[in-house]
């Protein structure tokens, strides 16, 4: 598995303005045992309706807005470093994944997607008779 | 030059981030803050605390001395048979402290948990502190 808006093996940081555009990845974990994958997504402040994931071909998308409320500009800032915008990611999803059996859940402000393997790309023991 | 004081802010993190765009992440050394908004509605003054990943029973407010600390603890999950393809949410535990404006106080102070976001209300003062006051010159 592999992401396609990491640039070079660079970690994008949380916000930011990269490449003369506005562009927001958020934090993600991969991490991989017998069954599966797992990717943990850092989406905080998202309400769970907020959130899109998708799957077309072999790419999975996240993509969310974190939306400034009606009263944002009213209020008198002291200080600010949570940033507003579109928050998206894209991950390439290989041959042995399983896409039809993709799941997800929210809480915390952490999206978990768990990515199940194909029954035939898991390992299996062989008996020796 | 003479600075106003920001209470907020103090100036170490500020010279050491001082090229970096005030929008990256606030790295200090190795350890990773969570990142704050601090505002004022309604004389009350909010903090939002960015902390995904904790669960509200994992976090923790103090309030000492003029100073309000948000601490965050967490068990690293078990990574027992599992490979880690990629790392970026790192941070276990942190601590965050901000020394308060004397116009607030620590008597009326609330706070709520939702989606990764802890906000912190406190209330002002009422009238203990007026924003202007004339000096008498003896």
């Amino acid at each position: 598995m592999r992401q396609i808006n990491s640039c070079y093996g660079y970690t994008p940081k949380n916000t930011g303005n990269y490449y003369g555009y506005n562009y927001s990845a958020p934090k993600s974990d991969i991490l991989e045992d017998i069954n599966g994958f797992l990717i943990q997504i850092e989406l905080p402040g998202v309400k769970k309706e907020e959130i899109k994931l998708s799957v077309e071909k072999n790419i999975l998308s996240i993509a969310a807005e974190r939306k400034k409320s009606a009263e944002t500009d009213t209020l008198k800032y002291k200080h600010s470093e949570i940033a507003y915008g579109t928050i998206s990611r894209s991950f390439v999803l290989g041959e042995i994944v399983d896409s039809e059996k993709i799941a997800a859940e929210y809480s915390d402000g952490i999206l978990k997607v768990s990515i199940p393997k194909k029954e035939q790309s898991k390992p299996k023991e062989i008996i020796i008779n | 030059m003479l600075t106003r004081y920001n209470p907020f802010f103090s100036t170490k993190p500020i010279s050491r981030n001082f090229e970096k765009s005030l929008f990256d992440d606030f790295e200090f050394e190795n350890s990773v803050y969570p990142k704050v908004n601090i505002y004022e509605k309604d004389f009350t003054l909010i903090i939002d605390f960015e902390t995904p990943g904790f669960k509200k029973e994992e976090l923790k407010i103090t309030l000492e001395d003029g100073i309000i600390s948000v601490e965050g603890k967490k068990e690293a999950a078990s990574e027992e048979n599992i490979k880690i393809l990629r790392r970026e949410i790192s941070s276990t535990s942190f601590k965050r402290s901000f020394t308060l404006p004397e116009e607030f106080s620590f008597e009326n102070v609330t706070a709520e948990y939702e989606n990764g976001i802890l906000k912190v209300k406190l209330d002002k003062k009422e009238k203990d502190y007026p924003i202007e006051r004339t000096i008498e010159i003896k």
